[in-house]
């Protein structure tokens, strides 16, 4: 007679607040990145080459939450500007760089600085011709950077906005500035 | 992990790696033209700077260095040779493979306005043409002086202070090298279709004159009086190696200038273990002269 009645759980209280979502549901480890934006120079290679659409991926390992460790490749293209013969020509630069990643997590949203060193390529000696570069085409490059990133409530998709500051010793008094938009896989 | 999941990453990871293995190639391959600053008579890099109304006209190049084929390309291009059949060597600095432009300004430092047209010149492996030298075999008593070059600009006035801003395009180019080929290696002596002045004068894809010799020669375009070229990629057409401007203007003026070449098989010479081609061009002198 006791042992026939179904048992049912019951609500006795006010259910706790959930934390949502929760950060440590989000992926972590092996990511990748694309991202789009602008590239322009500062410095002497600013009178001469214009800014220009810049197009990029990462790919990384968060060796802690906050911390990680990211390649970098960049391409951009632009157009020779001012008095010279040659405005109006076309350059591409593609830079290449092994970088570090500091991140602070805010729930959805994180905040993180990155840096690291690498080569940049011009696509022609164009700047070289111009007096601008002293070796051609290929250089050394290092700079950072830092932005935001916003987590989907999907556990792998993220984006985020970034800038960044490249110093290119080759080129005369010249460093380069990128702002891009990007969407980020962890996997 | 669903499937769901695993197919979403699956489908990064094939985008990520298509994505880089085509940008390598594709970014190789653009737009790789590489530029040479002018320089003036000297061979100092800098402008060309005319008085005005000058007598020689004052001058400036470029001489492009390119490597020496490999044996195996100058098998290829032997072997070019026989399928076109025609008994002239291939060069190895061609026309298609070796693409020219030039980007100029002119800037008038006189302070009244000016007028300035700028010649080009050149050699080829082949061939070498100095309109300088040209205008004066055909000078006759004091007649102003008749310049014939291989590539004109039309003449442009500019107020003092002012500047112009000019490119002698790449198809400019192309006819100039075929105009500079036919006068050296495809003479035509005859009066009737004069190979001198008639190439000079005309653009080759509107009348062939003078061009009967080239390989596949020309014949008349129906109901006109012009000529065309019976097969106009027939021949391989030598590029220019030497580039040479000249400046004439009616005041003081100078020319900046950059040379841009495209080079498709990097055939210019950059790496010291090669060999750097050393071209023995044949001057060509009007018959005039001869």
């Amino acid at each position: 007679m006791l042992g026939g009645a179904p048992v049912h759980a019951q609500v006795t209280s006010e259910p706790s607040a959930v934390v949502f979502p929760d950060p440590a549901k989000f992926a972590t480890g092996f990511f990748t990145e694309g991202e789009f934006g602008v590239l322009w120079f500062s410095g002497q290679a600013s009178d001469q080459i214009a800014p220009g659409f810049a197009v990029g991926a990462r790919a990384g390992y968060d060796i802690f939450r906050f911390f990680a460790l990211q390649v970098h490749m960049m391409g951009s293209t632009h157009q020779s500007q001012g008095d010279s013969p040659v405005a109006g020509q076309l350059l591409q630069v593609y830079q290449a760089t092994a970088e570090g990643k500091l991140t602070l997590r805010i729930v959805q949203f994180s905040f993180f600085a990155e840096g690291g060193l690498g080569i940049a390529r011009m696509s022609s000696n164009l700047l070289y011709a111009l007096g601008l570069q002293e070796k051609y085409r290929t250089g050394f490059t290092f700079g950072g950077g830092g932005g935001v990133d916003y987590h989907f409530l999907s556990r792998h998709f993220s984006i985020g906005l970034r800038a960044a500051f490249y110093v290119l010793p080759e080129i005369k008094s010249s460093r380069d500035l990128n702002t891009t938009m990007y969407l980020r896989y962890t996997f | 992990m669903t499937k769901h999941d695993l197919g979403i990453r699956g489908g990064l990871v094939g985008l990520a790696l298509a994505a880089a293995g085509l940008s390598v190639p594709a970014c190789s391959d653009l737009n790789t033209p590489v530029y040479f600053p002018g320089q003036d008579g000297n061979g100092v890099v800098g402008p060309i700077i005319a008085q005005g109304n000058d007598d020689p006209l004052p001058s400036g190049g470029v001489t492009l260095r390119f490597r020496q084929p490999t044996m195996v390309e100058q098998m290829k291009l032997d072997a070019e040779r026989d399928k076109l059949g025609y008994d002239m060597d291939i060069p190895w600095v061609s026309r298609d493979k070796i693409h020219l432009e030039v980007s100029y300004k002119v800037t008038n430092l006189s302070d009244q306005p000016g007028t300035f047209t700028i010649f080009v010149d050149g050699s080829s492996e082949y061939a070498r043409y100095d309109t300088q030298m040209v205008a004066t075999a055909l000078a006759a008593g004091d007649d102003p002086p008749v310049f014939l070059p291989l590539i004109t600009t039309i003449p442009r006035t500019v107020d003092p202070g002012k500047s112009f801003s000019g490119i002698i395009r790449e198809d400019d180019f192309a006819e100039g090298e075929l105009d500079l080929d036919a006068l050296v290696r495809w003479n035509n002596a005859d009066a009737a279709d004069p190979t001198f002045a008639g190439v000079l004068i005309n653009r080759s894809d509107v009348d062939a004159i003078g061009l009967a010799m080239v390989p596949g020669g020309t014949s008349i375009i129906p109901n006109t009086s012009r000529h065309m070229l019976n097969d106009p990629n027939l021949l391989v057409v030598p590029a220019l190696v030497e580039i040479d401007l000249r400046l004439k203007t009616d005041a003081n003026m100078q020319c900046e200038y950059f040379i841009r070449v495209r080079d498709d098989e990097d055939r210019l010479w950059h790496n010291d273990a090669d060999d750097v081609l050393t071209p023995d061009p044949m001057l060509f002198q009007p018959a005039v002269m001869m």
